[in-house]
């Protein structure tokens, strides 16, 4: 069929023509993270909004099942997108095998219950009423059946977009983010079909907390997809039911937010904004730099052990200008590093003679040099720094450790059975410090004892 | 079937200062109506066959999917409406339940509170539902007074279902019914018992008369001598 020929049809029997002679159109709904196609209509139409509730097992987490009270078969439910002053008729279904009547809350809706009680409808019933969306905006809908906590705890709620008049402008990639939490008898992680828990619910304290529904909704083979240049649209919803969101998404800055979802582009260059249980914003701004970005609610706990977590990809040039990633990787001693110059004390340091003395000072300095890189007890860190602990590789050779404080270590060497290929700097230490560090460290920790005295260093020093 | 003593009774849409209501002594089917008994029944008055049921008696789901072969008499009857529960009960001499009575022998002593029980019976409402899955009578809760499967079961029938109804929106309704209003009831973590029956009453505010459901059957009830 000619190409011209199948989108007028196509035209032609989205715009049909009732007997009324009132023109009408049927939603096109989307299901997160995708958002129904802007409207390039102009003016306004009647549209018909066909929702379906239904009661289905899926999947929550790995190994984690729910059932789900749900618009459209998903949580959150298809996003649906008019346009202000459309007359919508809707029509809400609840699936016959549904054990529970529901019904529907558009926030959009001006009129008593937000639609609620006009479309209370029983298992194996369909239930329709109409409204004028006398409003623009980004707006939440949810299930108004009692108890209304639990059906929206068990995700039955999604968005609805009224767009203004002559629309929003235009933008490279929309994306549809809903958070939710949920609250299960188990603990987060348990496995099975995990029960909803009302008194977790009542304490506000979930288990989970996601986005889209699942935890791992938007990562992995299903992160979001940009290119190095989009102009993108986040429209953020948040279910609830009871938490509020500090929507965040990390190496990016809101450009733009209509903050709550209102039709004013107030405020710029933000990092986290809030989204209320119950309510919504829009987000815009531009993938500059190439990379992956995590989308998250910055109450951090729940984003990284409760699930609130998506990936936003940007594949496109590099742009070191705005970013260079890492650009220099160099040991850092802390405290204590004797490269720093103190000035010479007034009062003369006595020098320390015995070897009772040599540890007692020994172990003053090893506090301030070494101890940053071989901690407190000697123990190192494992792959980076050896431990002095019984270090085979220290008490086999006295001299090979004199030498190394004078001159400092590259290179891979092996301690106690483990690898290690750190850089060690030279310290310039005195004789008398190399001598009393060197003889408490071997006189501590299981180590082989014995001395080493200012001389020994000396005569290696003048040797180097 | 099962004698309930008379006694007086706080239904859940009582308000505090509505003296409580007075349940007079009634005999109480033990288990709800299996397919067994609903056959035999349209065996014996034929107008109640589908297809000689008249829309306004029962919607189109009447009887759907429904296994009517008298085989088994332990799978609950479902897919019935408000008329032909009525029906079946007359021609045993009997009638529905009202909903308090109903409500008072499901909710006696409060025996449905118990954190155990409630948990089970709070458990029912997040099952999913096979289509054509047949519940067996018995696999329910069983009440202090004997009463089996008035929860973890099915939803009921009762006469006067819409009597005393949430409105579709149960967050705003009238003043005449302010109890049923979500908010103006406060529930406590010790009252979670009223969301199954938050759920039962909203359940009952959907229907119509010749509604009927995947998950909603009936029992009868007698005057007691």
């Amino acid at each position: 069929m000619d190409l011209k020929i199948f989108y007028s049809l196509g035209l032609a029997i989205a715009l049909s023509v009732t007997a009324c002679g009132v023109k009408e159109e049927k939603a096109i709904l989307a299901h997160a993270p995708e958002v129904p196609p802007q409207l390039n209509r102009s003016g306004n139409t009647k549209v018909i909004v066909e929702l379906e509730t239904k009661e289905l097992k899926g999947r929550l987490a790995d190994g984690v099942e729910y059932t789900f009270w749900t618009f459209g078969g998903t949580v959150p439910g298809p996003m649906i997108r008019v346009r202000e002053g459309d007359d919508v008729e809707f029509t809400l279904s609840n699936h016959p095998t549904s054990k529970m009547p529901h019904n529907i809350d558009l926030h959009a809706v001006t009129g008593p219950g937000g639609g609620a009680a006009a479309s209370l409808t029983s298992p194996g019933h369909s239930s329709k009423f109409s409204f004028k969306a006398i409003n623009a905006g980004l707006y939440v809908y949810h299930c108004a059946t009692a108890p209304v906590g639990m059906h929206i705890a068990n995700g039955m709620y999604g968005l609805i977009l009224v767009e203004p008049k002559d629309g929003l402008s235009k933008v490279d990639k929309e994306f549809y983010v809903m958070q939710s939490e949920f609250y299960t008898k188990g603990k987060n992680g348990e496995t099975g079909l995990q029960p909803f828990d009302m008194n977790k619910a009542l304490d506000e304290k979930p288990d989970y907390v996601v986005f889209n529904g699942s935890v791992g909704s938007m990562t992995g083979d299903k992160a979001l997809k940009t290119k190095v240049g989009d102009k993108v649209r986040f429209f953020v919803g948040n279910g609830g039911p009871n938490l509020v969101s500090s929507f965040h998404v990390i190496g990016e800055i809101f450009d733009h937010v209509y903050t709550e979802g209102g039709t004013e582009k107030n405020q710029k260059n933000v990092q986290t904004t809030l989204v209320p249980a119950g309510g919504s914003a829009i987000v815009e701004f531009k993938m500059d730099v190439p990379g992956n970005y995590v989308i998250v609610d910055h109450s951090i706990f729940r984003t990284f052990n409760k699930g609130a977590l998506g990936l936003l990809k940007a594949e496109g040039e590099a742009n070191t200008k705005i970013y260079s990633g890492k650009q220099a990787d160099t040991v850092y001693l802390g405290e204590g590093g004797a490269t720093q110059t103190i000035p010479a004390e007034k009062d003369k340091k006595v020098a320390a003679k015995t070897k009772e003395e040599r540890i007692a000072e020994g172990k003053r300095i090893y506090g301030t040099t070494c101890q940053a890189c071989h901690m407190n007890e000697g123990q190192g860190v494992p792959k980076a720094f050896p431990p002095l602990a019984k270090s085979d590789y220290l008490n086999a050779d006295k001299k090979r450790a004199i030498k190394i404080l004078l001159e400092g270590k590259t290179g891979a060497i092996t301690v106690n059975k483990e690898k290690y290929d750190s850089v060690m700097p030279a310290l310039g230490l005195s004789d008398e410090d190399i001598a009393s560090v060197l003889t408490y460290v071997l006189n501590t920790w299981g180590n082989s004892g014995g001395e080493v005295t200012p001389g020994d260093v000396a005569g290696q020093r003048s040797a180097h | 079937m099962v004698l309930i003593p008379s006694n007086s009774f706080r239904p859940f849409d009582l308000k505090k200062e509505q003296k409580p209501v007075f349940i007079k002594k009634f005999l109480i089917d033990t288990y709800p109506i299996s397919t067994a008994d609903f056959a035999a029944f349209i065996a014996k008055h034929p107008q109640w066959k589908k297809e000689n049921v008249p829309a306004i008696k029962a919607d189109t789901g009447y009887l759907k999917n429904v296994d009517l072969s008298p085989r088994q008499n332990n799978i609950v009857m479902t897919q019935v409406s408000w008329y032909a529960a009525r029906a079946y009960c007359a021609a045993e001499g009997k009638r529905l339940p009202t909903l308090y009575e109903w409500e008072y022998v499901a909710t006696f002593n409060k025996w449905d509170a118990r954190p155990q029980t409630n948990e089970r019976i709070l458990s029912w409402f997040g099952k999913p539902n096979a289509m054509h899955e047949g519940a067996l009578i018995g696999s329910g809760l069983v009440s202090p007074q004997g009463v089996h499967d008035l929860h973890g079961l099915i939803w009921e029938w009762v006469d006067d279902f819409n009597s005393s109804t949430v409105t579709g929106d149960s967050r705003a309704d009238t003043d005449s019914e302010s109890n049923l209003f979500c908010g103006a009831t406060t529930l406590s973590g010790s009252d979670l018992r009223n969301y199954a029956t938050y759920m039962r009453y909203g359940m009952r505010s959907s229907l119509k008369g010749n509604y009927t459901g995947h998950n909603l059957g009936f029992r009868c009830a007698k005057e007691a001598k």
